[in-house]
């Protein structure tokens, strides 16, 4: 079950930073602005980033230590991946509805 | 605003530029929910300085209008709707060259041909004054210019009245006249002109009573222009700019025998208000006159560059803008704008006077309106939205540098990507004519060479002095200009954009944009052309906080 809570905090935190790169990169003027191209890359690598952010810290950081209790570390373990993926689902999900509500602000530009 | 229904006439090479001041202050919308009246007179039809503000209300007029339509607006840029019309005392032609041919002083019989030459003999030196080409104007002669633009206006009358070959500028004469004789006592006309060149100084005396001879004799008698009641106003502009002494050479032709001569300027101007203090028509016909006058040497025109000859007219006379012309824009505004002070029995004469200090002149927002009903407050919103709409489109959207960007357009195509999309029906045709608008208000580039604009020309006429703005607002240098925060052209930081950690200004005021200053029912606005400009309009002014 903390894989699954940490995948999508870990999630929601990513969404964040995306929306907050994605304020920070400024309009630009002239025929062919290139800062909503900007804000998609940028929302999109984090999409990339989550889930083997998520994977490696979870893997190497949070897991619990096999020598203590190998049945919850290989339960631990089973779940990770599914958790990860459930992590970078969230991702794209949350990116798309906020993108959509805030369809006129910078985020808008993720979709 | 007044619920007179306004008339601007503008005469000579001064009265346009004049009118080019005044054009700019609709477009920054001082005169909103009015439909202006605007005639251009002159004796000069390729004069440059003509040609160019008559282009300028053109292109200001297909700004507003959509299929041919437009409207007057409020409280949004180009709020006021701009009638030209255009008049010209046509001296092309044989036998009306000169003032020798043209009051054919040697028609009649014997006896009135010899009273003819004497009493011109009496008032107009006969190798020069009588023989010199009128197509450039009356070149300083103004007791010559007030009978010939007098005679001009009559001659168009009993053209039309007759019906004969008339002609398309009398026909615009006329179109325009039924509107004022149609306004009666709700009429207000503003004249713009000098009285230290030609024809402006010459017309300003006798405009009223010709305009009201006019209207009787093209109507037969039985219409007329009560001048006590219609509410005449105008500017008495002294010598501001000095231009090339002519040489003899020059002056060895008929032709050319009499050259204004700048150096008389100024004695030109004390005679002229002498003239102006003193004469019993001018007094009567005229309600308001704004002595305007620029009290410390005057620059010569064109600055360093030596003209081989001196310009007398045509084509080629496209003097830069200057200050005192904005000025006589703004004693147009208090004309227009005012309540009271029409119902003196004598014209009042009024001049305010502006700080000078260590050689250079300091403006203010209220040294040009005043401070009445906000004047001053209203002035600054405008004046700094519209010159912030112009770097947004000329400097942020790139429009002054590349033909190849879009200005106004690459803005539309911002919102649209921010999925505004309810300006993306306006064409690139309409946005490539404002950028064209915003180029000649502030600035632009041809290839590497920068081009001033109206603005930065006033602005240059006061420098070192303070011109309202931050310098940083007026700077020319093209990298400045890319990176200019649009955000802070005022010198007072009240009135600055909000920034924050992670937005400059210009993200601040899109983000306004998106999210508040759609267009309000009382802004009258029904085009998407009118919404856009004052959903801009709005989001500036929001940002200004004003």
């Amino acid at each position: 079950m903390t894989t699954y809570i940490f995948s999508v905090i870990f999630a929601a935190a990513m969404i964040l930073i995306a929306a907050l790169i994605s304020s920070a990169i400024q309009y630009e003027g002239g025929s062919n602005p290139t800062d909503p191209k900007k804000r998609k890359i940028w929302f999109w690598i984090l999409a990339i980033v989550n889930p083997i952010l998520n994977f490696v810290l979870g893997a190497f950081v949070l897991a619990p230590k096999a020598d203590d209790d190998q049945m919850i570390y290989d339960d631990y373990m089973a779940a990770l991946p599914i958790a990860t993926a459930v992590g970078f689902v969230l991702y794209i999900v949350l990116g798309f509805v906020l993108s959509k509500v805030f369809q006129k602000g910078k985020i808008g530009n993720w979709f | 605003m007044s619920q007179d229904k306004l008339f601007v006439i503008a005469i000579g090479g001064t009265g346009m530029r004049c009118l080019e001041a005044f054009t700019h202050l609709c477009a920054i919308g001082m005169f909103d929910n009015q439909e202006i009246e605007v005639l251009t007179l002159d004796t000069d039809q390729s004069n440059g300085n003509k040609a160019k503000v008559e282009q300028l209300i053109s292109l200001y007029s297909r700004i507003k209008s959509t299929d041919g339509k437009s409207n007057a607006n409020a409280d949004t840029f180009f709020s006021a709707k701009l009638n030209l019309h255009r008049y010209w005392t046509n001296y092309e032609g044989t036998g009306r060259e000169n003032y020798r041919n043209i009051t054919k002083l040697n028609s009649g019989t014997p006896e009135q041909q010899e009273e003819n030459r004497l009493i011109s003999d009496l008032f107009l030196e006969k190798a020069s004054v009588q023989e010199f080409d009128l197509a450039h104007g009356y070149r300083a002669q103004t007791h010559l210019g007030s009978q010939l633009m007098y005679h001009g206006i009559v001659e168009a009358a009993r053209s039309l009245a007759d019906g004969n070959a008339v002609k398309v500028e009398e026909q615009d004469l006329e179109k325009y006249l039924g509107k004022l004789q149609a306004a009666g006592s709700d009429a207000r006309v503003f004249i713009f002109g000098s009285v230290f060149g030609g024809t402006g100084a010459s017309s300003i005396p006798v405009i009223p009573k010709a305009l009201q001879d006019f209207i009787k004799i093209r109507s037969g008698g039985k219409s007329t222009l009560d001048l006590s009641k219609v509410k005449f106003g105008a500017t008495l502009l002294t010598e501001y700019f000095s231009f090339k002494k002519p040489d003899m050479k020059q002056m060895s032709t008929k032709k050319d025998s009499v050259v204004a001569d700048s150096s008389f300027f100024p004695l030109n101007s004390q005679a002229a208000l002498q003239f102006y203090q003193n004469d019993p028509t001018v007094k009567a016909t005229y309600k308001r006159l704004y002595h305007i006058g620029w009290p410390i040497e005057s620059k010569p025109v064109g600055g360093d560059k030596k003209e081989e000859i001196t310009i007398t007219g045509g084509a080629n006379q496209k003097n830069p803008c200057h200050i005192t012309e904005m000025m006589c824009a703004c004693a147009a505004y208090d004309f227009f704008t005012r309540n009271d002070g029409f119902d003196l029995a004598s014209a009042e004469y009024v001049y305010k006077a502006i700080e000078f200090d260590k050689s250079a002149f300091n403006f203010d927002f209220q040294d040009f309106v005043g401070q009445e009903n906000n004047a001053g407050n209203t002035f600054a919103n405008r004046l700094g939205a519209f010159l912030s709409f112009a770097h947004i489109a000329l400097s942020i959207n790139k429009a002054a540098f590349n033909e190849n960007e879009k200005g106004v357009k690459g803005f539309i195509n911002r919102l649209a990507q921010m999925k505004v999309e309810e300006y993306n029906a306006i064409s690139e045709e309409d946005t490539v004519e404002m950028d064209n608008y915003l180029k000649q208000f502030a600035y632009t580039f041809d290839g590497q060479n920068f081009i001033p604009g109206w603005i930065y020309q006033v602005r240059s006429t006061v420098n070192p002095g303070k011109f309202m703005f931050d310098d940083k607002a007026f700077t020319f240098v093209k990298k400045e200009l890319e990176d200019i925060d649009v955000g802070s052209l005022f010198l007072d930081k009240n009135h600055h954009w909000e920034t924050s950690l992670l937005s400059n200004s210009y993200n601040t005021f899109v983000k306004k944009l998106i999210n508040e200053g759609k267009p309000r029912q009382e802004q009258k606005v029904i085009t998407t052309k009118e919404k856009f400009l004052a959903h801009i309009y709005n989001a500036i002014t929001l940002s200004q906080k004003f």
